[in-house]
């Protein structure tokens, strides 16, 4: 029996990005100019903040900043960001608090610091690492990421006629759900596996398809290819209702090559499924995009 | 003083007006660790993005609803951007510009009273989305 250790997701410039079992990853399900640049992964490797942050690659600590973020109103919470540096290029992550210093040599999954949350997020967001490729150069500025190249099969299920499968867990944050079948959209006749949050403005797809293309999920029209990288394809997701086992959402994301959804509710703490329990998610159009 | 839904801030006198972001876009924006700025003498449209500013992870447009040209911009922020996160008001104004329509017809440029109103729902979504953060 071949026991899986950890397996390359995406690369670029000789640093390969890498996920371990239990390990879930998105590279749309985020609001945030890298994501919508095909230059981020966000790789989620716990349900619980202040768990050990494990890392995705291998290198030199070349440096490690503190910042703030965001948060209107209270405290400021803060944000770090940790370069890792292979050959001339530089891992750039954050989502952290780093327990190591520049000149540390990291491998793959070696401990690097306590998963954290700060005003980057928001409620339904799971802990997790950001990650991007840089050149030397710029490694503050959002700007400046190198577009990824992620591994996935070109070969996809059939498209979803439904969308169900069983809950692994469930927090005031989402539930997770691990589908029967792949999240697989049908874009112009082509299938391919969904990844992000169709309650953003955006999500994306492994593969390439043309401007303008109309993608279909689970029978309806979800939104239009608005721009095409060299290996994702991203589309604006247009207005949609979520539901599941009947009880109304705020959305609903697709991470892990679509193997993984995740349902998030309406407002933080409102926890609605039990693991184990069996969902199937329904997507209609909302009612202003119905014209009504 | 006048005020724009997307937090900037117009100190206006006559017919030339200083710009920056409010508290609000500040703290929206922490922490702001770079700045394009326009050239003295550029034109803009109303609407058109004047001035763009980034975090760690965001890229922000500045934006006037009001057709204008640069009259003077705040150098210093470019090798100290986060002084607009420290002194919104003061030291961290961004660019000055000469009015190029009447602000008075100008519907989109918000008083006070109108600007409040609109930062408290902003502020009210923002702590509805980092709701759990702090617990």
């Amino acid at each position: 029996m071949l026991l899986v250790v950890r397996k390359v997701i995406a690369s670029a410039c000789g640093i390969d990005i890498h996920v371990k079992p239990g390990w879930d990853y998105s590279f749309f399900a985020s609001p945030y100019h890298a994501h919508r640049e095909f230059s981020a992964v966000d790789i989620y490797q716990s349900h619980d903040f202040g768990d050990a942050a494990l890392s995705p690659v291998e290198g030199i600590v070349s440096g490690v900043k503190e910042y703030d973020s965001p948060t209107p109103g209270k405290e400021t919470l803060p944000e770090y960001l940790t370069f890792v540096k292979k050959g001339e290029y530089v891992a750039r992550m954050m989502h952290y608090k780093p327990s190591v210093n520049e000149g540390t040599n990291v491998g793959v999954g070696d401990r690097i610091g306590e998963l954290i949350t700060n005003g980057f997020f928001t409620y339904w967001t799971d802990p997790g690492i950001h990650l991007e490729i840089r050149s030397c150069g710029n490694l503050m500025r959002a700007r400046g990421g190198i577009e990824l190249k992620p591994v996935f099969s070109k070969k996809n299920d059939a498209p979803n006629e439904t969308i169900h499968g069983v809950v692994t867990h469930s927090c005031p944050r989402n539930t997770t759900v691990e589908l029967s079948k792949p999240a697989v959209c049908l874009v112009d006749g082509s299938q391919a596996v969904l990844d992000g949050n169709l309650m953003l403005d955006y999500a994306g797809m492994f593969g390439q398809f043309p401007r303008h293309g109309i993608v279909y999920f689970s029978g309806i029209q979800i939104g239009k290819v608005t721009r095409t990288g060299s290996y994702m394809t991203q589309f604006a997701a247009e207005g949609l209702t979520f539901h599941a086992n009947g009880r109304e959402l705020a959305g609903a994301s697709f991470v892990s090559h679509g193997r993984i959804m995740k349902l998030l509710p309406k407002k933080y703490g409102a926890t609605m499924y039990e693991p184990g329990e069996e969902v199937e998610l329904l997507i209609t159009k909302a009612a202003t995009q119905l014209g009504l | 003083m006048k005020y724009t839904k997307g937090q900037v801030w117009l100190k206006i006198k006559g017919q030339t007006a200083t710009i920056g972001l409010t508290s609000l876009g500040a703290s929206l924006a922490k922490e702001i660790v770079h700045i394009d700025l326009p050239e003295d003498e550029e034109e803009f449209a109303a609407g058109k993005p004047i001035a763009t500013y980034e975090t760690i992870k965001s890229v922000n447009e500045i934006t006037v609803p009001i057709g204008c040209k640069i009259v003077h911009v705040n150098e210093k922020l470019l090798d100290n951007p986060s002084t607009i996160n420290t002194d919104c008001y003061g030291d961290g104004w961004i660019v000055r510009i000469e009015l190029l329509d009447k602000e008075k017809e100008n519907k989109e440029l918000l008083d006070v009273k109108e600007a409040v109103k609109h930062y408290k729902k902003i502020l009210d979504k923002e702590k509805e989305r980092y709701a759990g953060i702090y617990d």
